[in-house]
């Protein structure tokens, strides 16, 4: 019902702007017909019975010559001569085949009789007759009485025109037809007035010489003098008042003519010949028809043209309905009010929203949900293997495979997108899937592959390593044990992640397998106590190429085993260690040595090369200052340091306390203090502190708050906030890894655990 | 498939054709029509399952007929199972496409009216189906009426066979102009109709003389006439002297089976001589050899006559007061003659013939017949029976009315269809209009007193077969013959015959070639007493 008025509203749109169009056409044109046609018209219809007068005129003296022409041929015949009949009747049956010729040749011509004036009879081609008997018995004029037409026939002159007139015969069934009669003297040539050719013509044969094709109402006379010789009638104005219409003029008139009030226009024409004139009168009426005529075609072309227009303007009004009813369609929407392109409009701007809406949606959602179902995948989240497929079946993503392995990839350092796995896997066969995820706080890639062929997952990830050495895109690729519970998929990440880690260890020319790292660090344990012992001797003895040579075996070794990151910090931890415990034996802290011990840079320790550079230059700086006796040691800071180390406990130690009991000022404290340890005094109070709790969490079950009253901290929740600043995590956190070192549950802590943690 | 649509048509055509040639070839050289399961042999329908005939059908130059919707072959249609494909073809052009048709070897099961060569297409080239053998059984209607021989039976062809049904209205009709004599006239003076020519001389002198119509004054014309008209015309009083002239030909055959020319005629001259006298008398109009018959009426109406030739009195030039005051009249016997009145004929004119393509013969000939069966035969010639036929009380068909403009030929196919009346078959079934009976009466009158020609001067103008190149020379010496007659008659009755103007009349008779013409006819007419003329009214 809605779309119906829809579309009515729509048409009548459309018919209102026809109608107008229609309208002013009708006015303009009407207007133009009103001021041009009609004068045209008029002008038109002048020639045009111009024309046709002129036809009749030339047909009429064309039919008279004939007429002339016949009469002379008679009277030039040899074989035609006067006679009288009662003499030779004989004569009257020759004359008869004589005339023959003559009335079967000529159809314009309805009687032809020749009389001679001495003769009594008149002669047809058919039969001869007595000419009182024609005149007082068989024939009857209407206009002429017998004596009358005796008389003419006898006459002198050459040529009499007896204007139309009834003429009844007995001999043609008492028959009453109005002729024209012609009386042409037989006088031509070099014979004298002999006789007449009396011609009679039906005026039926005029009428039918008036007739044209373009039939039109009207009057048409030939006028021989003033007398009408013949004349076709259709409209009931007198003659008299044609005759006298006429007047004096040369060779064509025209004249409005006014009878019963009804206006006639006519039009005449002087004949060259025998003193006629040809006329014709029509009535105005007419042209006004053909006004109309020609208004009502016009008009009617108009109509005729408007049922194509109308069509055009119902499938328009169609078409321009159809799409906003499918726009409404398409939102499911019944109720919008706009009716017209505004409707289409809105339904557009609509559309466009959508679209963009659903291009973001479609550009945003899936990758990150993607990306989403990645982290979770390997945070183990899903509880079961089926809704673990499931889910990734929804994004799109086929993991329904037997084996599943994680891969961490280190990210260029201009960073970019997760590699496009898809690429890679086109290339490379279709038998492992996976997908990846950008982990930007690790400057890593996370990929998740899965197969169902464990040396495909091998061959992809060794494939991805190759793809990383060629395009230099890559830093290092590490990757877990193959798995098959897709419960435990933290574990391959955990395995993964500690595989990575071995990247300074192990370089980066080979995959970092975990399989590998787990097995590498067995080896450890052994070697660092024999060889910490070596260390320390060449160093205590100060003897340099002792103690370069041990290092050159440290690195030998290591360059030579495979070892986890866990391994290399537990050799660099207990070397390291060696040497400081060595070095404060020795009294011989000082700021250059301090920096070694620091968990940050230490922790930043990850390959061999970095050790061996700190390792030496820490050796070479214990060895230096070794040779170079006792350092020149500050009595105040080194009061300052045993006081803070015996009162650190104390919640209220101050920086200013610790200058008060030395009678200085908390300022030069301060600055004599970093000059000779490298750090602030307040820095150093908080590093007693810190080791002391780590220490308390890791050894003994104590409360949390506690702790933090032990080493100093009245506020639990200060204590914790300082300890995860200073140590990367919560006191809590940090007790739960304590008993399962090796094992870290999260392994983003890994590393500042390890690296923080002493031996 | 659409393409496949398409085609149809055309496959379909291409089968007719196939169908149509395999038609043709089976029916070469065999005549005989085998008898088959769908025909009736007698009763109605003819065909149990309808067929359909292609007919070359004759139309008038004057009418359009539209012959497939006609209401009579509709009812025929209905009434028989056949059905007619009419190609209609023009009086004007019926020669040139009937010979177009036959050259092109397309021809239809049947051809209708108009005209047929039957000599060509029958017994020269054998297109035409010969009917002798299926006539008296599959057309008996037609048989009967065909056997009553009252009419000359045109339909035998050279070779003995029929190859055509004929088509006749027998008007019961052999004279054009009867003598009439003024026997209110002959009754005021007191005279007998006359018998011989001296009797009719005396009788018109009395009439120009006695004045008979009793005004006082000699006005009387005791004889109008024209000079050659076939009713009024001059020519009928030289049967007193024997001579039955006619204009058509000149030509008349005596008792001999001779073919004479009139003007040979012994008693010619005298005949001439006689006529000569009367107007020299002026017992015969002055005008009588240069008027018309308009005019001649125009007399009769005004001045009356004491004797005059004419077709019958009931007609409408003649006034009936007028006409009332005459009565018929043998011809009168001129001394040593034995009066003879040039006669014309009633022959069968070509009705219908089946080609040879024709593959129902037995059917079509019934479809014919059934067109001959009387009721059926008068409604094709008259309209529908209970509007403009009727039957009245003597059990005879008559013509209530006749409508206007021809509408007849809306409804029946008239003068184009089948008709076969011979005289008094036609006399037994149809109530004649009066006129027609009266004409009728005045005819068998004549022929009765024995006044009658020899044989009809139209066995040698219509009946007998002339070659192409003989029928061309025949024309052209006519008109020099009927030129040189008229104009000497007319010399003769006016201006007299002298010694001289006789001869100068037989020499010129000569000069252009009456002896020729003469053999011409009488070697025709000999060929056709050979063939077919041995069939005698």
């Amino acid at each position: 019902m809605r779309m119906r008025r829809l579309f009515q509203s729509i048409l009548l749109r459309y018919m209102v702007s026809y109608a107008l169009i229609m309208a002013l056409l009708f006015v303009g044109v009407g207007f133009y017909m009103n001021n041009t046609v009609t004068s045209t018209i008029r002008t038109n219809t002048i020639e045009n019975n111009i024309n046709k007068l002129n036809q009749i005129r030339l047909q009429n003296e064309e039919k008279l010559t004939t007429l002339f022409n016949i009469a002379n041929q008679i009277s030039l015949s040899p074989s035609i001569k006067p006679f009288q009949f009662e003499e030779e009747p004989w004569n009257a049956y020759q004359i008869q085949q004589q005339l023959k010729p003559y009335s079967l040749t000529n159809d314009f011509i309805d009687q032809l009789y020749l009389i001679f004036n001495e003769d009594h009879y008149l002669y047809s081609s058919s039969t001869s007759m007595e000419l009182d008997r024609l005149l007082y018995e068989w024939v009857r004029f209407e206009q002429y009485t017998p004596e009358e037409m005796r008389a003419l026939i006898r006459g002198e002159e050459t040529l009499y025109i007896l204007p139309s007139q009834g003429v009844v015969s007995i001999l043609s069934d008492g028959s009453n037809n109005r002729m024209v009669i012609l009386l042409v003297s037989l006088g031509m040539g070099n014979r004298v007035n002999i006789g007449k050719v009396i011609f009679m013509i039906r005026e039926s044969t005029y009428q039918q010489m008036f007739a044209d094709e373009i039939h039109e109402p009207g009057n048409t006379y030939i006028f021989y003098h003033d007398a009408v010789l013949a004349a076709s009638r259709e409209i009931g104005i007198p003659d008299d008042m044609v005759t006298g219409a006429l007047g004096d003029y040369k060779d064509t008139v025209v004249v409005d003519l006014s009878f019963d009030s009804v206006p006639y226009l006519l039009i005449a024409q002087r004949g060259q010949k025998h003193a006629m004139q040809y006329v014709t009168v029509i009535p105005m009426e007419t042209i006004y028809e053909t006004i109309n005529r020609a208004q009502l075609t016009f008009s009617l072309f108009l109509l005729a043209l408007s049922i194509p227009c109308i069509a055009l303007t119902f499938y328009f009004a169609r078409r321009h309905t159809k799409p906003i009813k499918e726009l409404r369609h398409f939102f499911g929407d019944d109720t919008p009010s706009g009716d017209d392109f505004k409707a289409i409009q809105t339904g557009i701007e609509a559309l466009v929203g959508r679209n963009v809406d659903l291009n973001s949606q479609l550009d945003e959602s899936l990758p990150s949900r993607k990306a989403d179902f990645v982290t979770h995948f390997v945070n183990g989240r899903y509880p079961s293997r089926e809704q673990a497929i499931d889910a990734a079946l929804k994004l799109g993503m086929g993991i329904d495979k037997q084996y599943y392995a994680v891969s961490l990839a280190g990210m260029p350092p201009e960073g970019g997108g997760v590699p496009d796995m898809q690429a890679l896997f086109t290339s490379h066969g279709r038998e492992v899937t996976g997908w990846g995820v950008e982990l930007v706080a690790l400057e890593q890639y996370l990929f998740v592959l899965f197969s169902d062929d464990l040396g495909a997952l091998d061959t992809w990830v060794w494939r991805l390593q190759n793809e990383a050495v060629q395009t230099g895109a890559l830093a290092a690729v590490s990757v877990s044990n193959p798995a098959f519970d897709f419960t435990k998929a933290s574990d391959a990440y955990l395995e993964a992640g500690t595989a990575y880690d071995n990247r300074f260890v192990m370089g980066i020319a080979n995959v970092l397998r975990f399989g590998d790292v787990s097995a590498a660090a067995k080896d450890v344990v052994p070697f660092s106590r024999n060889y910490l012992e070596g260390f320390r001797n060449a160093l205590r003895s100060g003897d340099t190429q002792a103690l370069n040579d041990r290092i050159d075996d440290l690195f030998h070794y290591l360059g030579n085993t495979q070892l986890s990151l866990f391994s290399f910090r537990m050799i660099y931890n207990n070397v390291i260690g060696a040497l400081l415990s060595e070095h404060y034996n020795r009294q011989g802290d000082s700021v250059d040595t301090a920096q070694y011990f620091d968990v940050f840079s230490l922790s930043n320790c990850r390959s061999i090369n970095d050790l061996d550079l700190i390792l030496r230059k820490l050796c070479n700086t214990i060895l230096a200052q070794k040779q170079a006796d006792t350092p020149q040691a500050h009595p105040v800071i080194q009061s300052a340091i045993a006081f803070m180390r015996d009162h650190y406990t104390d919640p209220m130690l101050s920086m200013s306390a610790v200058a008060d009991a030395h009678g200085i000022s908390a300022a030069k404290l301060s600055v004599e203090f970093k000059a000779y340890s490298g750090m602030s005094p307040s820095d150093y109070l908080l590093l007693l502190r810190m080791e002391k709790a780590k220490e308390l969490l890791g050894s003994t079950k104590r409360p949390i708050k506690d702790i933090g009253v032990e080493v100093g901290y009245l506020d639990a929740s200060g204590f914790i906030r300082r300890f995860k600043k200073y140590v990367g995590v919560t006191p809590a956190q940090y007790r739960q890894n304590i008993p399962r070192q090796g094992k870290p549950a999260d392994p983003q802590q890994a590393s500042e655990m390890y690296g923080s943690q002493p031996d | 498939m659409k393409r496949k649509a398409r085609l149809i048509p055309l496959y379909l055509l291409l089968l007719s054709l196939l169908s149509a040639c395999a038609q043709h070839s089976t029916n070469e050289g065999a005549f005989s029509p085998a008898v088959q399961q769908n025909f009736n042999a007698t009763g109605y329908p003819i065909v149990d399952e309808p067929i359909t005939l292609k007919a070359f059908q004759f139309e008038l130059d004057s009418q359009s007929i539209d012959f497939q919707n006609l209401w009579f072959y509709q009812q025929l249609e209905e009434k028989t199972n056949i059905h007619i494909d009419f190609e209609a073809v023009k009086e004007a052009d019926w020669g040139t496409r009937q010979n177009l048709m036959f050259a092109s070897g397309d021809l239809p099961d049947l051809i209708l009216r108009g005209s047929l060569d039957v000599e060509e297409y029958g017994v020269s080239k054998q297109l035409l189906v010969p009917l002798d053998d299926y006539l008296e059984e599959y057309m008996p209607s037609y048989y009967s009426r065909l056997q009553s021989g009252d009419f000359v039976n045109t339909l035998t062809a050279s070779d003995g066979k029929t190859y055509s049904i004929g088509f006749l209205i027998a008007q019961d009709v052999n004279v054009n102009g009867h003598w009439f004599i003024n026997q209110d006239w002959l009754d005021a003076l007191g005279l007998d109709t006359p018998t011989t020519v001296d009797e009719l001389t005396y009788a018109l002198r009395a009439f120009k003389n006695g004045d008979p119509n009793g005004n006082g004054i000699a006005d009387e014309v005791p004889y109008q006439a024209t000079l050659n008209d076939t009713n009024t015309g001059l020519y009928n009083a030289f049967a007193f002297w024997g001579i039955p002239v006619n204009d058509q030909c000149y030509l008349y055959i005596d008792d001999t089976e001779t073919v004479r020319l009139c003007a040979y005629a012994d008693g010619f001259r005298e005949a001439c001589e006689w006529l000569h006298m009367l107007y020299a008398e002026g017992l015969l109009d002055l005008e009588c050899v240069s008027q018309n018959s308009s005019l001649w009426s125009a007399k009769i109406n005004k001045d009356s006559a004491g004797l005059m030739t004419y077709w019958r009195l009931q007609n409408s030039a003649i006034k009936p007061e007028i006409a009332a005051q005459f009565r018929v009249m043998l011809p009168v016997a001129a001394q040593g003659y034995e009066p003879a009145v040039s006669s014309t004929l009633e022959f069968t004119e070509f009705g219908a013939a089946l080609t040879v393509a024709n593959e129902h013969i037995l059917e079509t000939l019934r479809w014919l017949d059934a067109q001959f069966e009387t009721e059926t035969m008068m409604v094709s010639q008259n309209g529908p029976l209970g509007d403009t036929l009727t039957i009245n009380d003597a059990g005879k068909y008559e013509v209530v009315y006749v409508p206007q403009d021809n509408e007849l030929y809306t409804i029946v196919p008239v003068i184009c269809g089948q008709f076969l009346a011979p005289a008094a078959y036609y006399q037994s079934v149809y109530e004649k209009a009066p006129h027609r009976v009266e004409k009728s009466e005045y005819c068998a009158q004549y022929t009765q007193a024995g006044v009658m020609e020899y044989r009809s001067y139209q066995y040698l103008t219509e009946i007998i077969k002339m070659t192409a190149e003989e029928n061309g020379r025949a024309n052209r010496l006519y008109l020099s013959i009927k030129e040189h007659m008229t104009e000497s008659i007319a010399g003769f009755i006016t201006m007299g015959v002298t010694d001289s103007s006789w001869q100068a009349f037989l020499d010129k008779l000569d000069l252009f070639g009456a002896d020729s013409y003469i053999t011409l006819y009488q070697q025709a007419y000999d060929r056709y007493l050979a063939s077919a003329g041995r069939v005698w009214p």
